[in-house]
């Protein structure tokens, strides 16, 4: 008979539910707040009232889209750039392949006020004007090393002789990279661009830094706003974002040969 | 009518893999690359599909050069060891693959995927996806998706590594089958000298990049061309008789607890193991003069069976007719 493994002392338990509260009582305030309405006279009810101021700032839904346009143009990119390096470095073991591989993954480590600073820098030194463009830019360059991640996670598990199978039964290159290279991947290249959204969705520090005027995202005008003060408004704009990337993390993991890839990668 | 490899030459970095090679392989012949891993025998096999160019030399179907032909244009279609069945595609999209490159009527499509799938007893499969199929079935869909192009040449690089042994004596047999109804020429590398033997029209069993020999399984195993093949294919007892080494089949190998008839040459020796086998048992015998020899005892013989214990002091020899001796290389 098999034996049970032995269990884990009772404190451990506790640890978790502390650290789960610890993490979730903050989010869990913040929505509470977000749905309370304060009467004059003191009394409060739940109601969707600041949603309702919320989704009636013209200024906030501006940024809200600015915020998805240039997630959706830096994750394309990123996706574009990302996928072919991938293949390249997978595919071909030429000298100094394993250096560009580093490489590619420094702008996970680096420090993000740094590279800010970097792509600052290097903006000025072209004379590029900070707007839309270098947002986007700069959100691609560090989108790509996840689209690179992902899109080499799916080529480890594939059959090595996948494209010379294709190539043997007639195929061009382009039809190879058409007809079976891309959609083998499409579940890798997928998940990348909805991780790309997100990193580029949430980002701060780098919008701060290469956004001109009138380019503001949706985490720079919460960041000006909390500055003048803490309000339920606010809150609901949090929850919005929460809800837009959980919902995006949920689509993920439910995708079809995107959780095997997750879990590859853990691995 | 034929293919023909001419002087072919390849080296990777300095090292020569495939050393000054001719080889002729007729239409419809089932044909076997046989050799240990590293001999270069997968190296020619990609050589011929167009994946590796030869340093030097040519491969000629019928006359005509490929080797500038590219790998997508040549006859010839590849079973790869790993399958590469596309994941993406059903059993019968995968066998359609080929055909639609070359912008086959949909018609005749559909009708050739029923006609390979009906081939390889797999009809019910063709919506399947490959990773809900198991090794064998695999296999058999990767041989069909390369013979549905009607190629003139099918390569298959060690198609059965993958699989266990009862599915891997199925497929042997199943393989010789689908040749012989499409007669289509085979040519199949493999490590695995039973394999070669029990599939192969010929075999060219191969060393270090030499070509060691050419012939059919049956002329190989009775009389092989040197020491090399000797062993290789099929087990070989060394005897050394007058400081020559003689080659002698266990099978041809005679043990014996009384003296040697006078025309054997004959040594004595100790019983150190014996194995049944069923419907032989493996006697080992290690020689006076050093060495061990295998030699075979068919099951019936029970009483003598019984009296060859292990340690005990017997006769072991052979007769001149059976001995192959070789030229030192």
């Amino acid at each position: 008979m098999e034996k049970l493994r032995p269990a884990s002392p009772s404190w451990t338990r506790g640890v978790l539910y502390l650290v789960v509260a610890a993490f979730y009582i903050p989010l869990a305030l913040m929505v509470f707040e977000s749905l309370r309405f304060k009467e004059i006279s003191g009394d409060w009810s739940f109601s969707l009232h600041w949603y309702q101021v919320l989704f009636s700032d013209q200024a906030l839904m501006e940024s809200l889209l600015r915020s998805v346009v240039i997630a959706a143009g830096a994750s394309f990119i990123a996706c574009i750039v990302g996928t072919f390096s991938a293949l390249a470095i997978h595919k071909y073991r030429f000298k100094g392949v394993l250096f560009l591989d580093y490489m590619s993954m420094v702008s996970l480590v680096i420090p993000e006020l740094v590279f800010a600073l970097a792509l600052l820098s290097w903006f000025a030194f072209l004379k590029f004007p900070l707007g839309y463009l270098t947002v986007i830019f700069s959100h691609a360059t560090f989108c790509i090393a996840f689209v690179a991640m992902t899109v080499t996670a799916r080529l480890n598990t594939l059959d090595k002789y996948l494209d010379e199978a294709a190539h043997d039964l007639g195929a061009t290159q382009l039809q190879t990279l058409w007809k079976v290279i891309l959609p083998v991947l499409k579940p890798a290249i997928i998940a990348g661009f909805i991780l790309s959204f997100l990193l580029s969705f949430d980002d701060f520090l780098i919008t701060f830094y290469t956004s001109g005027p009138g380019t503001d995202t949706l985490p720079i005008k919460l960041y000006s706003s909390m500055k003048i003060g803490l309000t339920p408004k606010l809150h609901a704009l949090a929850v919005l974002m929460m809800v837009i990337s959980v919902g995006l993390i949920l689509i993920l993991s439910r995708m079809k040969g995107v959780r095997e890839l997750l879990l590859n990668e853990d691995s | 009518m034929a293919l023909i490899l001419k002087n072919i030459v390849k080296k990777f970095n300095s090292q020569t893999v495939v050393q000054d090679l001719s080889l002729k392989i007729e239409d419809g012949e089932f044909f076997s690359l046989l050799g240990p891993s590293g001999c270069g025998k997968t190296t020619l096999l990609r050589m011929i599909s167009g994946f590796e160019t030869p340093d030097s030399g040519q491969i000629l179907l019928d006359g005509q050069d490929l080797t500038p032909i590219p790998s997508n244009e040549r006859p010839f279609r590849m079973v790869f060891q790993s399958y590469a069945l596309f994941p993406h595609l059903t059993v019968g999209e995968n066998l359609a693959f080929g055909l639609k490159i070359q912008k086959t009527p949909k018609e005749e499509i559909s009708e050739r995927v029923e006609n390979a799938l009906n081939l390889i007893n797999m009809l019910d499969y063709k919506n399947r996806f490959p990773e809900t199929l198991s090794g064998g079935q695999c296999q058999r869909v990767a041989v069909a998706r390369a013979f549905i192009n009607e190629p003139r040449v099918l390569l298959l690089d060690e198609p059965l590594s993958a699989l266990d042994k009862k599915m891997r004596d199925h497929m042997q047999t199943e393989l010789r089958a689908i040749q012989r109804k499409l007669n289509i020429t085979f040519i199949f590398v493999t490590h695995d000298q039973d394999e070669a033997m029990t599939m192969s029209d010929r075999i060219a069993v191969m060393e270090r990049g030499y070509l060691k020999q050419v012939s059919s399984p049956h002329e190989m195993y009775s009389s092989p061309a040197n020491a090399f093949t000797a062993s290789f294919l099929g087990d070989m007892n060394v005897f050394v008789h007058s400081g020559q080494k003689v080659f002698i089949r266990p099978e041809r190998t005679l043990v014996s607890l009384s003296p040697m008839a006078s025309d054997l040459v004959s040594y004595s020796g100790e019983v150190i193991n014996k194995l049944f086998k069923g419907v032989f048992w493996d006697v080992y015998v290690r020689l006076s003069t050093g060495g061990v020899v295998k030699c075979l005892v068919d099951s019936k013989n029970e009483d003598m069976m019984e009296d060859l214990t292990i340690g005990k002091e017997v006769q072991v020899g052979y007769s001149q007719v059976y001995a192959h001796v070789f030229e030192t290389e």
